[in-house]
């Protein structure tokens, strides 16, 4: 593994990004609030949350593809400091600067068009490259990802390949504008457990081979333990804990990334029941006074009442929580 | 794809059994008599029953049948009550006539849904769409006789530009026949273009909401490419599928329209088989009909397997 430093300018400075969803005969709901965070070049950065946590929607933000009633109401986000949300053809970065990599490799697959095809359309898209060339550049991305018989396999339909290896040809896509950042959002969800890991070491190589940064999307904190740089963890629209992967795990402050690492399924022990984290997620649109977690925290105290602000006393490690 | 073709032909067999069976049932209970229709109203009741003798009307319904059916599938569809004229090659040609009726009105059809369905479906819930939406209400709810009756008033009678009706061959004047031909391919095109805008539009909103859709845009795929790449093939499957139902409306509704332009094709036929209970015209006719049907029900289910990829077997993978 080569180094890779934190030091220097992100590539990707989000600030206190907001998001709502505005309703017609309601109030907007919040869906990301005050969220800042960064990501370095070369780093693998994992952003972690239970479903409805906002992580998904904060990273679709960055490239203009927001659902129709949600927008940005304030906060920045720059892009090797230029601006991501105001001004500028969001179109332009697609693919180019930032890619994707979208969950559920079936449905995110056009089911009419050939896999090399779908592989090779940024390269159309963002031009330059005469169709034959873009050929060989396919086969080049799809034997990088390791698909066996890769320059035979580009003319097969997706309903052909197996979800491990629609997974990989959408990495393929991913790359194939060499983009310095990629948002990984859920790649691995719908994957067998074997699969799964072959894609995160993928992930890994690609990262080694190309020096991309990538900002992965995930649910699963025992699955990004294994291999992300830094973390934040998301809860109902707020950062709640930020910091380098030993940080998170070794010296964890916030009580609800203590009980995310406790709901982690492990082979051993062999407990009768998993823990769970008591109650649900709050949703967007609910009026909750101090902090978001407090219903469901075993350690609040008379302090939760107010809104804890994001401690950052401790240089890169920065948590939301009065007790902590 | 062979084997396909070879059991959806062998499939017509059935079909046309069926069909043809309540064709006949139909024709010989409504009320009527083909020889009151064939003798006049002056008719003794002898001339009626040595009519309806030499004609084989008093047998059983049931024997009246498998004698027409074996003399069909021999190509023998009898002679007309009428005048006597054998039914077969009177029959035969007709048939290019009311095919390039029918075909050229559904491609009136098709070329008004599908940019319509697209602008609606791609535009949902915009001004675009609602007013699509307001039009393809208005054509599929108009009778098409009476937007054929509007369109002789206004081109005809009002602007002079295209003849009332009347029919020419292709081969003998192209302008001529193509002259005439247009406006009752309008009037039909147009009413049917009504569902089919809907199906259409439907067809898009539903592949927009597509996950592919949000990958093709993470590519910086613009809206143009999209729809053309993205979107419209996707729709194209449900759409043609749909279609080959409207094609068999649009052949059934020829019947009036040949009626009102005085085009000599198969609906025309089948209405004089109606009005004078010629039961060897009609049952002709109306089979002819739905051969029609089915072979375009067939083309179309071809095309549908030629642009979704997941239809056509081919050699690995699952």
């Amino acid at each position: 593994m080569t180094d890779h430093g934190h030091a220097g300018e992100g590539l990707l400075e989000v600030e206190g990004l907001t998001i709502v969803l505005r309703h017609r005969h309601r109030p907007p709901a919040t869906i990301a609030r005050d969220v800042s965070l960064r990501v370095n070049a070369g780093e693998i950065v994992g952003l972690i949350g239970e479903s409805g946590s906002g992580k998904t929607m904060t990273a679709k933000s960055l490239i203009g593809l927001l659902p129709d009633r949600m927008e940005v109401v304030s906060g920045h986000a720059r892009f090797r400091g230029r601006d991501l949300l105001h001004g500028g053809d969001p179109a332009r970065v697609r693919g180019r600067d930032i890619a994707l990599i979208p969950q559920d490799a079936l449905h995110a697959l056009n089911p009419v068009k050939t896999i090399g095809w779908q592989v090779g359309e940024p390269l159309q898209v963002h031009g330059g490259l005469r169709q034959r060339r873009i050929a060989t550049v396919v086969g080049d991305l799809l034997e990088r990802v390791h698909i066996p018989d890769a320059r035979r396999r580009a003319v097969d339909y997706p309903h052909q390949f197996s979800g491990g290896m629609q997974q990989r040809a959408l990495t393929a896509m991913a790359l194939s504008m060499e983009p310095p950042l990629i948002l990984a959002d859920e790649p691995t969800t719908a994957l067998d457990v074997t699969i799964q890991a072959e894609i995160i070491d993928l992930i890994g190589e690609l990262r080694d081979a190309t020096g991309a940064s990538f900002l992965f999307i995930s649910h699963d904190l025992a699955l990004v333990s294994s291999f992300c740089d830094r973390i934040y963890v998301m809860y109902a629209g707020e950062i709640v804990e930020s910091g380098t992967r030993d940080a998170i795990f070794s010296h964890t402050r916030h009580p609800y990334t203590r009980a995310l690492i406790g709901a982690a399924p492990r082979l051993a022990g062999n407990p009768e029941r998993l823990p769970t984290i008591p109650g649900r997620i709050p949703q967007p649109h609910e009026e909750i006074r101090g902090c978001r977690f407090r219903e469901r925290c075993p350690e609040a105290g008379a302090a939760c009442g107010e809104a804890p602000r994001l401690d950052t006393a401790d240089g890169d490690h920065a948590f939301r929580c009065w007790y902590a | 794809m062979l084997a396909l073709v070879f059991w959806r032909l062998a499939s017509f067999i059935p079909t046309l059994i069926v069909a043809s069976a309540i064709l006949f049932v139909a024709v010989n209970v409504v009320p009527g008599s083909a020889a009151l229709s064939a003798l006049g109203i002056h008719a003794t009741p002898q001339a009626l029953k040595r009519f309806e003798h030499q004609h084989g009307l008093d047998r059983p319904l049931a024997v009246q049948y498998v004698e027409w059916a074996g003399k069909a599938l021999q190509g023998d569809f009898g002679t007309s009550f009428q005048n006597a004229v054998p039914v077969g090659p009177e029959v035969r040609k007709r048939i290019p006539v009311t095919l390039q009726l029918a075909g050229m009105a559904f491609v009136v059809a098709i070329v008004l849904a599908i940019p319509l369905g697209v602008l609606a479906g791609f535009r949902h819930q915009t001004g675009a769409d609602g007013v699509v939406t307001t039009l393809a209400t208005l054509f599929g709810s108009t009778p098409n006789f009476w937007l054929a009756t509007l369109l002789i008033w206004f081109f005809s009678l009002q602007l002079g530009w295209l003849p009332t009706g009347g029919y020419i061959g292709f081969a003998e004047d192209p302008a001529g026949n193509l002259e005439r031909m247009l406006l009752p391919c309008i009037a039909l095109g147009v009413v049917s273009s009504g569902l089919l805008i809907r199906i259409m539009r439907t067809a898009v909103i539903e592949v927009m909401s597509s996950n592919f859709i949000e990958t093709a845009r993470s590519k910086g795929v613009g809206d143009l490419r999209l729809v053309s790449f993205h979107v419209l093939r996707n729709a194209l499957i449900p759409f043609f599928t749909v279609s080959a139902v409207e094609f068999g409306f649009l052949v059934g509704s020829v019947v009036i329209i040949e009626d009102v332009f005085r085009i000599p094709g198969i609906g025309s036929l089948v209405l004089v088989g109606i009005i004078n209970r010629d039961y060897p015209v009609l049952l002709a006719a109306a089979m002819t009909v739905t051969v029609i049907v089915l072979v375009v029900n067939l083309i179309v289910d071809l095309a549908a397997q030629v642009i979704d990829p997941r239809q056509v077997r081919t050699g690995h993978g699952s």
